[in-house]
């Protein structure tokens, strides 16, 4: 078997290490480090996008909460404005209502007393008419001794009024 | 029928003799030589118009580098890449010796175990050279690893140094064999072709099947020849 002609074996391993030697500096020196170059780039240039995507988004978020903390304090302010506006609103209308009652209870005071003065007036009429009826039934019947329609009348009210 | 076994003889190109020892110019040197001389020509022609965005050209070594680089890092870990370089080599060396053998006419320099043998000698002292410069005199835990008991050492210690010894023994055989076993087996069925006249068409088919094998034989024991180089590397940096 040439496998085992051992006069070539100096041979074959010197030019085996001289020829690896070979690759191993080629490899080293001169290809791996072209390999390398463009992911390396590549990389970089991702490395970079990502990094300012980042930025990028760090400054989308500062505006959100900037723009959530300006709606917040709207809100509040529109809040408030509303509770003081509901609150004048709630005052004015509790003064107008009691001015109302007040106005109506003297109307009602007022009606009242002329109901009474009526019905009063209305009774001394009553009361006359009742008497001038009487003076002339009596009239009628020839009682002598009744003057006038006057004194039917029942002493406490008529005579009072009279004097 | 020519011998099977004729296409592995070593034949002198420039004979070199210094101080008695024979260094000739061979066809397997210059097969390791064209193995390399292809290597570089691929990957600088692949390489030569590099951009950001690879083209097909250029994914080519990409594509190698990350396989091998994938490779280290699980067999050896991240630390491993400072070796890439040599594991690189070893694997590129190994895949195109292998597929250069199997153009007609050419010379397998990865069928002679003292060829293979010279790769992994060296590879086994890289690995000590770079476990030393690792860890120290930590590196001689290699034969005694911890926490075996210390009368155990006169059993352990012969058992780690041949265990050490037969790696390159191991690989060595294991892709010389396949290397020489694949081309003797194309040159016998080649050489029934011419012999059976009109129905050589069959062992002619059977060859052109057989060589599309062998050219996966080629990678996948380049591959194999790799891994274990990484794996072996891997222990002699961490120990077992």
């Amino acid at each position: 078997m040439p496998q085992l002609d051992f006069s070539t074996f100096f041979s074959q391993a010197f030019w085996l290490v001289v020829s690896f030697l070979l690759m191993w500096l080629i490899m080293a020196r001169l290809i791996i480090p072209r390999i390398t170059e463009m992911p390396e780039r590549r990389q970089r240039k991702i490395d970079d996008y990502l990094e300012a995507a980042d930025k990028f988004k760090r400054s989308a978020e500062d505006a959100l909460e900037k723009y959530e903390q300006a709606l917040a304090r709207a809100n509040a302010l529109a809040a408030e404005t509303t509770q003081k506006a509901y609150a004048e609103l709630e005052n004015k209308i509790a003064e107008k209502e009691r001015e109302n009652n007040l106005r109506l209870e003297e109307m009602l005071a007022a009606n009242e007393r002329k109901i009474e003065e009526n019905r009063r007036q209305v009774m001394e009429q009553m009361e006359k008419a009742a008497a001038g009826i009487a003076l002339r039934m009596a009239e009628k019947l020839n009682l002598e001794n009744i003057v006038s329609a006057e004194d039917m009348l029942p002493p406490d009210e008529g005579s009072q009024k009279n004097e | 029928m020519s011998n099977p076994l004729e296409q592995f003889v070593v034949k002198p190109i420039i004979p070199i003799k210094v101080g008695g020892v024979d260094i000739s110019f061979t066809n397997s040197s210059l097969f390791m030589l064209l193995s390399v001389a292809a290597v570089a020509l691929l990957f600088g022609v692949c390489l030569y118009r590099r951009s950001l965005i690879p083209g097909r050209a250029q994914s080519l070594p990409e594509c190698a580098y990350n396989f091998i680089a994938g490779l280290v890092k699980d067999n050896v870990g991240a630390e491993g890449l400072k070796y890439f370089s040599f594991i690189f080599s070893v694997f590129l060396f190994v895949a195109f010796g292998n597929m250069l053998g199997l153009l007609p006419y050419s010379f397998t320099f990865t069928s002679h175990v003292m060829a293979v043998g010279t790769l992994s000698v060296s590879a086994l002292l890289f690995n000590i050279a770079v476990g030393i410069r690792k860890r120290g005199f930590g590196y001689l835990r290699t034969f005694l690893p911890k926490g075996i008991p210390w009368p155990l050492a006169p059993l352990i210690v012969p058992i780690e140094t041949i265990s050490l010894l037969s790696k390159p023994f191991s690989l060595t055989v294991r892709l010389a064999a396949n290397m020489t076993v694949g081309h003797i087996m194309l040159k016998i069925i080649a050489g029934f072709v011419v012999g059976l006249g009109v129905l050589g068409a069959v062992p002619l088919l059977f060859d052109a099947c057989l060589i599309a094998f062998e050219f996966f034989i080629a990678l996948l024991q380049a591959f194999i020849y790799t891994v274990l180089s990484c794996i072996y590397l891997g222990e002699a940096l961490r120990g077992h």
